[in-house]
């Protein structure tokens, strides 16, 4: 592809501008949310109003014409599409009805299903038409691990107490390990791959002011840059600047310290497990327990909040894509499918017990079994992207903005 | 079928008062009705205007003639149309005449004027001054006419008022008239009204002092404004010297107008030269998405490029604050090319607001006739009476509003003559 814009305003006049879009690309982002990228006139009014962008090269205006012309490569090497939180100021403002923050959106979801090798998974993930192969994937794995007959011959039982439930005996941890483990770390190194990649590509391309401010705080210190950005994250400091959806910072607040206080149980938990030889299952007011359980309520009430707003009749301002609602779904039904085993073991069914706990397993490998290809991975690029934005001084210029 | 061979003309600005001349001078009897107190509409309020930037009082005054010494045309002003009736040909029209309490039958004197002391907000000059509670809408006023503001008056100036010599030049007890007419064909020539900018909540809403409307910008540079053609800027009186112009605001936006108001390119280039001639050394910014100059008028655009003191930025302005101290209105926009968001400060804004057809809110009363998303009038298929001229059908300028008059004029005229 031969792209050879200039902004250098005195040149522009001059210099021949050639532009080779890619069609396939255009085709591709607006199947992914972009539907409506073609009706912006460039006006710019979404890079005044957005909170969140530097002054120098804002975005999103000029992802914008990016998207609109095709420039695939200036699109997947721009840090400011995850500089985005879609607050979808822009879109509400936009005068056109072109939405640039679904756009944006739209571009980070072509990033799920193309940048991470194999791409094939990537497909499966970004359309409803290969659902049921994502699912099937996991049913079958799941269904060689486990001990099947125990489920009727748990039910013939009638009641069981809680201890009674033996969830290793129905699924073997060294099985269950088997799958998930293997499952999620070649995703895992699939992903790192991918990640250095796109470390590489972040900023290559001439417009997207990476660098443009020297001398940022945490310019050139890679150290100080990834406390910068695990500090921007823990604090939401960005996503709090959103004017028009301020309900989707609490709601993403909530999704993300409640998976955090899960996944910070579960390695507790592991860790008693393995270590200290504790035996399962744990009492209530265990730490993993109670981290478990406070988690869980965040972790819904984020989902609650969030997926209501998206549903409430806000179609007008920003749609939701596949990709969201793939990530939004499973993460909900992680959490239920995951308090009900606790529920339906401690209500003394244990048949629906480990009918429960495969369904949840089959979830939770819906989540993280495909992360790098999912909306789920959207926490690394992102990161990646924040930090190589705190890296290159790129961040100086929004703490300038806000000030 | 019955044909009566009056036209009715509906609004009396620059198209309406050209409908009805056109019309008049071909025979026609011809009912104009103005719902202001006087003839001229918005172009009246102009400093200048296309193509040749006369002032109103040139080519307004040589139309307002041809009505004035015309007998065919019977001019309400200060009146409404309340309902139309009938079919094509046979129109039934009440007009609702709102007092003046001025009655004309003796001249209004020094003392009438001298008892009223009441001062209210200048309609003429979109409110920028005052005037007196009893007033002449403007120097060159058809009629020449006092008006009365009754509702604002005290009572003790009333009673001053009803002592004044000579009597019976004021009637404070005057009611609104009602009047019929049968007519044969309507022409609709309400107009436009500029774009409400309080609904431009990110370009401050109308509540900053220094970022006033292109009309209002016309009344500035007029010698009949409020400032005598001085550009003094609002808060303190002071001279611009550096003045923003912001285009499209509220057009081609779908938040607000979704059309091109087609006109407020051409206006903010025609006061950005007000601004060159009456301020020496004064530098202009005019922010836009496209300049859109069409035809001829295109050489009108390039001859300012050529002024160093003018500046072209494309890019919206999505936001305008104020320097709480200095009152300055704070613009901010990313320049497009090449791509940085600014933040810069003016003396004074100007919002080239956009173009609204009177019937958007205020459909033709009576008869039902299409109109489009927006509120502009769609002419009525074949064998309709009823017209539509200048920019009550789309945004238009002075000389495309008075071509798009004697068009409907050629059609009325084929209702009344069958």
């Amino acid at each position: 592809m031969t792209t050879e814009l200039t902004t250098d305003a005195a040149t522009t006049a001059t210099k021949t501008v050639k532009v080779n879009p890619d069609l396939d690309f255009i085709r591709e982002v607006m199947a992914a949310g972009g539907d409506t990228l073609k009706k912006c006139f460039q006006c710019a009014t979404c890079s005044v109003v957005c909170s969140l962008t530097p002054d120098e090269r804002p975005f999103p205006r000029k992802e914008m014409i990016w998207a609109s012309w095709g420039l695939k490569d200036k699109l997947i090497s721009d840090p400011d599409v995850w500089l985005c939180h879609q607050c979808n100021d822009c879109s509400v403002y936009c005068p056109r009805g072109a939405k640039p923050g679904d756009t944006l959106a739209a571009v980070r979801n072509y990033m799920f299903k193309t940048f991470t090798f194999p791409s094939f998974i990537g497909t499966w993930l970004s359309s409803p038409k290969y659902l049921p192969l994502v699912f099937a994937v996991p049913i079958i794995l799941l269904l060689i691990a486990c001990n099947m007959g125990m489920i009727p011959e748990a039910a013939g039982h009638g009641k069981l107490l809680a201890s009674q439930v033996h969830f290793e005996e129905f699924l073997p941890h060294k099985n269950l390990y088997f799958v998930f483990i293997t499952a999620t770390h070649l995703a895992g190194l699939f992903l790192v791959i991918g990640l250095v990649k796109f470390w590489k590509v972040l900023g290559t391309s001439t417009q997207t002011g990476a660098g443009s401010n020297p001398g940022g705080p945490t310019q050139g210190n890679i150290g100080a840059s990834v406390v910068a950005t695990i500090k921007e994250i823990i604090t939401h400091a960005q996503f709090k600047k959103c004017q028009e959806s301020n309900h989707r910072y609490l709601g993403h607040l909530g999704i993300m310290y409640g998976f955090l206080l899960l996944a910070i149980g579960t390695a507790i938990e592991i860790f008693m497990l393995y270590a200290l030889g504790t035996k399962l299952p744990l009492p209530q007011l265990s730490l993993p327990k109670i981290l478990g359980h406070l988690g869980f309520v965040a972790l819904v009430a984020g989902l609650i909040i969030v997926i209501a707003r998206r549903l409430s009749g806000k179609e007008n301002v920003s749609k939701s894509s596949y990709q969201d609602w793939y990530l939004l779904l499973v993460l909900l039904a992680v959490a239920i499918t995951g308090q009900l085993v606790e529920f339906v073991r401690y209500s003394g069914y244990a048949g629906m017990a480990y009918s429960v706990y495969f369904v949840h397993l089959v979830f939770v490998f819906a989540l993280i079994g495909y992360f790098p290809y999912s909306k789920f991975a959207h926490m690394f690029y992102r990161f990646v992207a924040i930090l190589h934005s705190k890296y290159t001084g790129r961040d100086a210029s929004v703490a300038q903005a806000a000030a | 079928m019955s044909t009566n061979g009056k036209i009715l003309v509906i609004g009396g600005g620059i198209s309406g008062i050209s409908a009805a001349a056109d019309a008049a001078e071909l025979g026609c009897d011809v009912i104009l009705v103005e719902k202001e107190p006087y003839l001229g509409g918005r172009v009246v309020r102009m400093n200048q205007y296309f193509p040749k930037l006369c002032p109103p009082t040139c080519g307004m005054e040589i139309n307002i003639r041809r009505v004035r010494q015309n007998p065919r045309i019977k001019v309400y002003t200060f009146s409404e149309v309340e309902t139309i009736s009938g079919s094509p040909g046979d129109y039934t029209v009440t007009i609702r005449v709102n007092p003046r309490y001025v009655t004309g039958k003796q001249p209004v004197s020094q003392a009438h004027i001298d008892a009223v002391a009441t001062e209210i907000p200048n309609p003429f000059n979109y409110n920028m001054d005052t005037t007196k509670a009893l007033f002449i809408p403007h120097d060159a006023a058809y009629p020449m006419m006092h008006v009365l503001k009754k509702d604002a008056l005290t009572a003790e100036e009333g009673e001053k008022l009803k002592a004044a010599e000579p009597a019976g030049a004021i009637d404070l007890d005057m009611k609104e008239d009602r009047v019929e007419e049968k007519v044969g064909a309507v022409i609709i020539a309400t107009g436009w009204r500029p774009y409400d900018v309080t609904k431009l909540e990110n370009l401050g809403a109308g509540k900053l002092a220094n970022v006033i409307t292109n009309v209002m910008m016309e009344r500035l540079a007029s010698r009949n404004g409020p400032t005598e053609g001085k550009l003094l800027r609002p808060s303190d009186g002071k001279e611009v010297a550096n003045v923003a112009f912001v285009q499209c605001a509220g057009s081609r936006d779908e938040n607000h107008l979704p059309y091109c108001s087609a006109v407020c390119c051409m206006g903010s280039l025609k006061q950005a030269r007000y601004v060159r001639e009456k301020v020496a050394d004064a530098k202009v910014t005019i922010f836009y998405i496209d300049i859109r100059t069409i035809g001829r008028f295109e050489k009108f655009y390039y001859d300012l490029l050529e002024d160093q003191n003018v500046r072209f930025v494309k890019g919206k302005v999505a936001k305008i604050t104020e320097d709480p101290a200095t009152k300055n209105p704070i613009v901010e926009v990313e320049e497009v090319l090449p791509g940085d968001k600014k933040r810069e400060q003016f003396d004074m804004v100007v919002l080239a607001t956009g173009v609204v057809p009177a019937t958007a809110d205020s459909p033709v009363p009576g008869v039902s006739l299409v109109y489009d998303n927006d509120g502009f009038l769609v002419d009525q298929p074949n064998g309709a009476g009823i017209f539509g001229a200048g920019c009550v059908k789309r945004p238009l300028d002075v000389s495309r509003s008075v071509k798009d008059a004697t068009a409907a004029v050629m059609k009325a005229i084929q209702i009344v003559r069958r």
